[in-house]
This record gives structure tokens, sequence and C-alpha cells, in this order.
């Protein structure tokens, strides 16, 4: 799943670490979400979220795989 | 953060390598671990030094270095539960490795002793295996 976590933070001129401070969770987590590495749960991703004061659909982007959408169904669309 | 060519990132010198959250649990979890990891090995070394092989005890001497090692456990378990959601799926994954390569080395004895093949270290290359394979693992997530 895509997100904007890279972009949002550094608008807000955050290091990794203090983004991880803020959500209480490591850097190396915030790391791996930035990638796409991971997808956060849903409690971290409304901490996200909040923290950046947007909510989740803004900040995180389900490519047609996460949605269930197959390649025909995209096609058609 | 920087992109590099093959899309890792890098860190810069303005970004720090632990937050203070990290820095507070890695200093906790030291704080239990170092201590119980030192008396693991100053009680192996007594061991080691003064009990005499041939008595009929050695075998609960030898229990002995396995008592600190439960401290190592108690401050494992407790780094777990202080670490978030990402560090601890990433521990269970790797340890799950672990285990399988733990099981795989177990059979692959298994079948050895079957075929008359034994060996008095096998506890430990079972054990070296697991752990191993853990840490290899662990590594290999942590530098991608």
């Amino acid at each position: 799943m895509d997100n904007r976590l890279r972009e949002l933070r550094a608008a807000n001129g955050w290091s990794q670490a203090h983004l991880a401070d803020l959500v209480d969770v490591s850097r190396q987590t915030v790391n791996a979400l930035e990638k796409g590495r991971y997808d956060p749960s849903l409690p971290l991703a409304f901490r996200l979220a909040r923290i950046f004061s947007t909510t989740i659909e803004d900040l995180f982007v389900p490519s047609h795989e996460d949605l269930g959408i197959t390649a025909d169904e995209t096609s058609v669309h | 953060m920087d992109q590099t060519e093959r899309g890792t990132t890098r860190r810069t010198e303005a970004e720090p390598a632990w937050s203070a959250g990290d820095r507070q649990r890695r200093n906790a979890y030291f704080k239990e671990f170092i201590p119980a990891i030192l008396a693991y090995a100053v009680i192996l070394v007594l061991v080691l030094v003064l009990v005499d092989q041939e008595s009929s005890w050695a075998w609960l001497w030898w229990q002995l270095p396995i008592l600190p090692m439960v401290g190592v456990g108690v401050a494992f378990y407790r780094f777990l539960r202080q670490a978030d959601e990402y560090i601890r799926t990433v521990q269970f994954q790797t340890m799950a490795v672990g285990f399988a390569a733990g099981i795989f080395a177990s059979l692959v004895f298994g079948f050895l002793g079957i075929a008359g093949i034994t060996t008095r270290a096998t506890g430990w290359v079972v054990f070296g295996v697991a752990v191993a394979a853990w840490m290899v693992s662990l590594g290999w997530v942590g530098r991608r």
C-alpha cells in the first residue's frame, strides 16, 4: 500500500525519529512504513492520520490488489 | 533520508538512527539483559573450572548456567512487550525462521541417529542452527 508519510513528514520538517516518538513507535517502523514494506494496524494508522491532521484515506493509498480489484475489472473501468 | 540508485534509503547526518523512545526501550532491555548474560558467563566459567566431570552430581551443576538464562528470557519477553507492532512482527517472523531451521536440524540429526551416527553435540548444533538462522534473518530484514 502506498502512502504519503514521507511527503507529509518532510513538509513538517520532521525526522523519522521525531515522527516515531510522536506516534510511539521505533524509527525502524517509520522507515518500513515509508518504504511501503509494512502496512500499519488501524490504531497506528489513526494515530498517524491524527498527527498529520488528516484522514487515513488521505494518508494511505490502496492498490487495486489491496482493494481486491482484478486486472479484468481494472480494464472495464 | 536520501534515495540511492537501488531505491533503498540511507540516513543523512541530520537523521538520527535512534529516536528517544528507541533509546529508552534499548536501555531498559540492556539493563536487564547485560547482568543476566554476565551472570551466565561467570557461572559457565565457574562450572567449567570447578566441577569434577566424574562426579555423580556433575549433571546437576551443569544445569546452573540455565538459571541466569531465565533472566535473559525475561528481558527479551519484556523487550517484546514494549516493542511496537512492526518490531514485534519482524521478531516473530524471524524467530519462526529460527524455529524451522532448528526443527530441520533436529530432523537431520534424528535420521543420522537412526543410521547409527550420533554425537554428544547434537543439542548444541540444533541450538546453534536455530539461533544462527534467527539472527541471519533478523539481519537480513534489518538491511532491507
